[in-house]
């Protein structure tokens, strides 16, 4: 019974990551806020919270690659594997390799969502010439999160109650040497999400700004607001030097 | 309506550069622009699609506004229909794009000769713009300095982990605020200007300075990889292939590893197949021995 709530629980904030009002999305986008939401369903916060913030190092560019189509559901990764590894005592790295498919699986879910929301644009069209600002409203915001229940909430409901039945038995499957190989990758995966981010700066030659920085911290361990600070008078120069260039020639 | 009232609509119609005295001068006020700015970060990306995107967003985004300027109902189901189009762009700066549509709408419903589509133009025009400065300023690089700076607090187990969620809530909205203000007020001129002025692309590079500093911050303190392998040397003293690698440069292997999913995703390579990737080399590297 307990397990069935906590499934309906993290139904609801996957359903929440992807209202898709902004407002909202700002919140539950964040890995920290869905696992510290899940934490608090499932009576501990802090470790949630400290899940929440493990997985948000893997997904740091959050969900979109450039021309904004989803690549990878990190909001489904930690909603799935979030509740199974606080509820089998799983470790985070080992539960951060369990989620990539739910990441893939989310992708899936997401294109099906952008093909069916389609019906909601058309009617809309319809309601258009008749000049039924009512209608289009239920068009643009009712429909669409009625459709939403049905396309996110239960299946993730579904997912997290068959999962917590399961996942023991199965986590006590996987063999030492599987689970070991989870780890290091675990430590390993954060790299794909800070490339990302590099990638969609799109300036190869803010590289070197990136090997400064590895190097700056490997040396000294340096707190990260102050890196913040010397990061952003790095930006300034640069552009304060780069400018004059220009304003020369 | 009767058929003498049909007729002298129709005439009207016909010198519309005199109509203004007959039809009331309707104006928006700040109100309106501040309710259309709640509007667009509520509603305008709930219904998007692969038809259309934000299209409907956007329609559901202008309606308290075109309800007000188009009293007449034929009026107002054209300038719904024309809202319906393609839109999608960045929630923050794509404001601005809101705020003009506003202005050109406000000025269309009081007589003023704008096509529909010079407003549709417009719009599709700036989109592409206000989303490059958008995905690079907002999405890839405030976003990932805010949740930089408070992943700390949260991985010690500390709430304060959730101002990550706060700063980027109160950056993408004052961003939209003072966005659809400007875009509003401001005018097509002033904004394709900023678009492509100096000024941006500065605050652009700048910032992008900031975002691939605090990456290289990131893959210090989070990429972790250490090999295993060790050898006795003759002298009895232990050869560790990792302290060796740290006397050569410390943290070489993270940033290698980063480095060179950086070439692959820039190629064009796909981020899940880079996390597959990843997975592999792992697993097999912890089969082995080396990890």
């Amino acid at each position: 019974m307990e397990n069935l709530w906590i499934a309906i629980g993290v139904g609801f904030i996957y359903y929440l990551a992807y209202v898709e009002s902004p407002f909202i999305q700002f919140f539950f986008k964040e890995a920290i806020v869905i696992g510290a939401a899940i934490g608090l369903i499932m009576g501990d916060f802090k470790t949630g919270l400290i899940m929440g913030g493990n997985f948000q190092i893997l997904y740091i560019a959050g969900v979109m690659a450039p021309g904004a189509n989803l690549s990878v559901d990190s909001q489904l990764a930690c909603c799935v594997a979030i509740p199974i590894a606080m509820s089998t005592g799983m470790g985070v790295e080992e539960a951060m390799v369990m989620s990539v498919p739910f990441g893939v699986l989310g992708v899936f879910l997401d294109n099906f969502r952008r093909t069916v929301m389609g019906y909601w644009t058309r009617r809309a069209d319809k309601h258009a010439l008749q000049a039924n600002t009512k209608a289009i409203m239920f068009d643009g915001i009712g429909g669409p999160l009625i459709f939403n229940v049905i396309i996110r909430w239960i299946p993730v409901a579904v997912i997290v109650y068959l999962g917590a039945n399961t996942a023991t038995a199965l986590v006590e499957a996987i063999p030492d040497w599987l689970m070991n190989g989870f780890r290091v990758a675990g430590g390993m995966l954060p790299a794909t999400g800070l490339a990302m981010i590099l990638v969609l700066l799109n300036k190869p030659f803010l590289l070197v700004y990136y090997v400064l920085a590895v190097v700056i911290t490997q040396v000294a361990s340096v707190p990260i607001v102050v890196t913040a600070v010397v990061g952003a008078i790095l930006g300034i120069l640069h552009v304060t030097f780069t400018q004059d260039k220009t304003a020369a020639a | 309506m009767s058929e003498n009232t049909m007729n002298t609509a129709m005439e009207r119609n016909d010198n519309v550069q005199n109509s203004n005295e007959t039809k009331p001068h309707i104006e928006l006020t700040k109100k309106d622009i501040t309710k259309t700015w709640a509007y667009w970060l509520s509603f305008h990306r709930i219904s998007q699609c692969f038809e259309r995107y934000y299209g409907l967003g956007v329609c559901v985004t202008l309606i308290p506004v075109l309800k007000k300027l188009y009293p007449r109902k034929d009026d107002l189901s054209k300038a719904l229909t024309r809202h319906l189009e393609t839109f999608m762009t960045d929630p923050g700066f794509g404001a601005a794009i809101i705020g003009l549509t506003v202005a050109m709408e406000e000025e269309k419903a009081n007589g003023a000769d704008i096509s529909d589509a010079a407003i549709t133009g417009m719009k599709s025009a700036l989109m592409g713009p206000s989303a490059g400065f958008g995905d690079a300023l907002n999405s890839a690089t405030m976003s990932s300095v805010f949740r930089a700076l408070f992943i700390p607090f949260a991985l010690a187990g500390s709430a304060a982990g959730l101002l990550a969620a706060v700063c980027i809530f109160l950056w993408f909205s004052g961003i939209a605020y003072f966005s659809c203000h400007i875009g509003y007020s401001k005018g097509k001129k002033y904004l394709m200007e900023v678009m492509t002025s100096g000024k941006m692309k500065s605050l652009m590079l700048g910032v992008s300075v900031l975002g691939a500093f605090m990456m290289g911050v990131m893959t210090t303190n989070y990429v972790s990889i250490s090999l295993i392998p060790e050898w006795e040397l003759s002298t009895g003293a232990a050869l560790s292939l990792q302290s060796t690698l740290d006397g050569i440069m410390p943290g070489m292997l993270p940033m290698a590893l980063t480095l060179g999913c950086y070439a692959f995703l820039r190629k064009g390579g796909k981020i899940l197949y880079a996390i597959l990737g990843v997975i592999v080399i792992a697993l097999l590297g912890a089969v082995i021995g080396l990890f």
